[in-house]
């Protein structure tokens, strides 16, 4: 997904939690230029992280995850640095087939070194509510 | 070097005066010691001019700091001014946006209340119509289900009739906790926390303001797939 893409992706989500009602005012946001419009307002509280994740999910055509159950492998973390996984918020899930299943807070996150180290595997993106990312990753650390 | 050291004794002459040689070896000792005097005069007067213009650059450079410092003074009052008055913004940007949002709670719950009644009433026709005949065969009302189920439903266009629907199950009363726990391809796997065992798809039936199509079901697991039930015009 391209930025520009990620970015109306982006705007429509919120644009229909909005209209939900699940968002009041977003040009709150004006504030805090230079950062992502989702971490504005989960910061603020102005949006449910599990909503947004939804939102952002179904208005980019990706799959949603609740990581609320899921116990990280660390195997994983191999093929996805913690470091870049915690920068990134990312969670690497499951790899099957050649297929590296992360969950990521974000609709772009930057896993191109993973995919220039590893070519032969398949990323497939999944969004999943910020809170529960970090909560994952902090899991790991422990 | 004094002046006094360098006096000469003068002889007299026999007849009146000095002797022209003391006279002149006297003279030439004073103009050396006024030559001397000079030399030294001017050396000082240039170390004078050097400290005096280095007095002159640090007094300029004291005042330019100073100036530096008030501007900096000032420039930091009004940033924090700006800064006050930017939190302010915020602040009553804030409040309205709370205002909003409770306005728009409010807005929601009256129009889920409106659904219920008028889920109810399209109920009511129903059983006096005799249409509820049509109703799935796989669905076993009555029957009870686990405190902790996995419901997937679908389809679900919208992030609307998606959490339209979550709301629903969570105004179910033997239900404690809705979580969506995967969305993909229009269906949702939803995990459901019951208070205790309970005929859930009975209470789904009844409580719901939707047509409710099962395909398979378990004792913690229930496969469906939901319609909004129709409005009368």
């Amino acid at each position: 997904m391209t930025d520009a893409s990620a970015g109306a992706a982006v705007d429509a989500a919120l644009d229909d939690l909005r209209q939900l009602g699940m968002l009041a005012l977003l040009d709150v946001l004006s504030g805090r230029p230079g950062e992502r419009p989702e971490d504005v307002l989960l910061d603020l509280q102005l949006v449910d992280d599990h909503a947004l994740a939804l939102a952002l999910a179904i208005r980019s055509g990706r799959s949603f995850v609740g990581l609320r159950r899921v116990t990280p492998d660390h195997r994983l973390f191999l093929y996805l640095p913690l470091h870049l996984a915690q920068r990134e918020r990312v969670v690497p899930l499951s790899l099957e087939d050649g297929r590296l299943r992360v969950a990521s807070a974000y609709l772009d996150p930057d896993l191109s070194s993973v995919v220039e180290r590893f070519p032969s595997i398949d990323v497939e993106l999944l969004v999943s509510p910020r809170n529960e990312v970090l909560e994952t990753l902090q899991r790991v650390g422990a | 070097m004094s002046a006094a050291g360098s006096h000469h004794r003068l002889r007299r002459t026999t007849v009146g005066g000095y002797r022209v040689a003391d006279v002149e070896i006297a003279l030439a000792a004073l103009e050396l010691t006024v030559s001397q005097l000079r030399i030294e005069l001017e050396a000082t007067s240039k170390r004078l001019a050097v400290a005096e213009a280095r007095v002159a650059d640090e007094h300029d450079r004291s005042e330019r700091a100073r100036r530096i410092e008030i501007e900096a003074a000032e420039r930091v009052l009004r940033l924090e001014r700006d800064r006050a008055d930017e939190a302010r913004d915020t602040h009553r940007r804030l409040e309205e946006a709370e205002a909003e949002a409770a306005r728009h709670r409010e807005a929601a719950e009256e129009v889920r209340q409106l659904r219920e009644r008028l889920a109810h009433a399209i109920r009511e026709l129903a059983v006096e119509l005799d249409v509820d005949q049509h109703e799935p065969e796989t669905r076993r009302e009555g029957e009870l289900f686990d405190t902790a189920i996995e419901l997937d439903a679908g389809q679900f266009g919208d992030l609307g009739s998606l959490t339209a629907f979550e709301q629903a199950l969570a105004t179910l009363p033997g239900v404690s906790e809705v979580y969506i726990r995967g969305f993909e391809a229009g269906r949702a796997t939803i995990d459901l926390s019951l208070h205790a065992p309970t005929p859930l798809l009975e209470e789904m039936t009844e409580r719901l303001p939707y047509v409710l199509d099962v395909a398979s079901q378990g004792t913690g697991h229930i496969s469906m797939t939901v319609q909004p039930a129709p409005l009368p015009a």
